[in-house]
């Protein structure tokens, strides 16, 4: 990447995001989830299809050197959130602003061929997390040292452990160059002394990240790793600030 | 990107045949004999010429199985993306391409067939053989927004793609592939009410050696039209809309 973007940032102002709920018939049906209405997330959109709303009036803003932990119990939205900044899902209502290059690292398994052999998924994984040929050739060497896999790259990957095989898709994965980083859930892999390497390896990786989003349950991988953090809570912002005020809250409340 | 997407459509066939000694030219032996056999066969029910029928047949099914492919397959092409459209941020042309791209491959293997089939019967097509190109992008062009508008309205409906089989079914039966227009005598321009017919003329035609009707070249070039500017607008509508519908 020659070109790295200076201004490196993510805005979001009212984002809100509704899934349709399609294959619905009857009314009745409609006329019960509505009465239940999950905490007021099923309703009707404009059209009177029945929405579940994922995300709720989402107004954020992320500068250079954020570390953001993604909180929040299970359908919350921490998921639709980063799919949201990944630009996946385009926002229902709201707008989305980023400058710089999105790294997702929402499913580092992508594009792996069991039938390919170790280089040449280096080579797919590359691809797939928006490496250039040159930049994966540039870095082949070093992936290759890093899964300390040896001859075994020129085997077919259903022959490898799935040890070896995480070693192989978490090489890749932390072998780019991100100026906003989006991970769900923290990546690791292999046994004890690999452990060791790879959360280094991690660490470095988040330093040259410019924006680093993470979604995570785990608590004290969060006020290790990140500087701010935010709360969601069915959808909606619950609490957004630093580790420090909004941590300890949330570990006395969970 | 069209290294990407390149990669992928390769990698689609070398998946599908990894570990076997013949690999894809499995697709070149199977319409050999397929071709052999049906030569034999219809050549004799319909009454022609093993060497006005067997090129035609060959061709016909050569050009069949790409725009099927393409049309059929074209159903699927974001469904089968999903891992794709939900982790990474990707245009949906993309998939596009790679399906493009891999039924690209795979007729190439199924041209070795015919050009087996010429040598033994000593056909030369010409200079007429250069108007494939044309015809190619022509069927193209028609693919491309097929897919695009089959892709995103399968993504919603998944009712949609049983129909498009068994339309395509139909449309092989309907289309002279097994038989030759001519047999339909002062009726041939039936053949022209369907669509697949100058799709499939675009690519035989030329590689025969005759320059396909200009009636053909208009039709197949108002149906790109047509389709464009069905297809367009819906696309812009709901290409944002795909990810939510996987």
């Amino acid at each position: 990447m020659a070109l790295r973007v200076l201004m490196v940032s993510l805005h979001l102002k009212k984002v809100s995001v509704d899934f349709p709920l399609y294959g619905l018939r009857g009314r009745s049906l409609k006329q019960s989830l509505l009465r239940i209405g999950s905490g007021n997330r099923i309703g009707r959109d404009s059209k009177d299809r029945i929405v579940i709303r994922a995300l709720h009036r989402i107004s954020l803003q992320f500068e250079k050197g954020d570390r953001v932990g993604l909180i929040g119990s299970n359908g919350a939205g921490k998921t639709t959130l980063l799919r949201v900044l990944a630009g996946i899902y385009e926002p229902t209502s709201g707008t989305l602003r980023v400058d710089g290059h999105v790294t997702s690292m929402l499913n580092i398994r992508l594009g792996i061929d069991q039938e390919a052999t170790g280089y040449e998924n280096i080579y797919l994984r590359g691809l797939a997390m928006g490496m250039t040929p040159e930049e994966i050739r540039q870095r082949t060497a070093e992936i290759a040292a890093f899964t300390e896999l040896g001859n075994h790259l020129n085997l077919p990957l259903h022959t490898y452990s799935t040890g070896m095989r995480m070693r192989l898709a978490f090489a890749v994965a932390t072998a780019v160059e991100p100026d906003i980083l989006l991970m769900d859930e923290w990546i690791g892999a292999g046994d004890a002394s690999f452990t060791e390497k790879a959360s280094k390896r991690m660490n470095e990786l988040v330093e040259r990240s410019g924006i680093l989003v993470l979604a995570s349950h785990n608590a004290s991988l969060i006020e290790r790793t990140c500087n701010k953090v935010v709360l969601l809570d069915q959808g909606k912002v619950a609490a957004f600030g630093p580790v420090s005020e909004i941590m300890p809250a949330y570990r006395k409340a969970s | 990107m069209w290294r990407l997407w390149g990669t992928l459509g390769l990698q689609d066939i070398r998946q599908r045949y990894r570990r076997s000694i013949l690999g894809p030219f499995w697709l070149t032996l199977s319409l050999a004999i397929l071709v052999c056999t049906l030569g034999l066969l219809y050549g004799q029910l319909m009454g022609k010429s093993y060497r006005e029928y067997v090129p035609h047949l060959t061709l016909g099914f050569i050009s069949w199985q790409l725009i099927n492919g393409l049309v059929s397959d074209g159903c699927k092409v974001f469904i089968s993306a999903e891992a794709w459209i939900k982790s990474v941020r990707s245009p949906l042309s993309l998939f596009v391409w790679q399906l493009t791209w891999r039924h690209l491959v795979i007729a190439a293997h199924n041209m070795l067939v015919y050009v087996g089939v010429a040598l033994l019967l000593g056909i030369w097509c010409g200079l007429e053989g250069l108007l494939v190109v044309p015809g190619l992008l022509l069927v193209l062009a028609n693919a491309v927004w097929v897919m695009l508008l089959v892709g995103i309205l399968c993504a919603r409906f998944r009712d949609i793609p049983p129909i498009v089989s068994s339309l395509m079914r139909l449309a092989f039966f309907v289309t002279p592939i097994l038989w030759m227009p001519d047999q339909l005598g002062t009726r041939s321009h039936l053949a022209l009410f369907n669509p697949f017919t100058y799709f499939v003329e675009v690519l035989r035609g030329p590689l025969l050696g005759y320059v396909p009707s200009a009636a053909t070249w208009m039709l197949a070039l108002a149906v790109t039209i047509v389709g464009w500017s069905v297809t367009w607008p819906m696309f812009v509508r709901f290409r944002g809309r795909v990810p939510y519908w996987l």
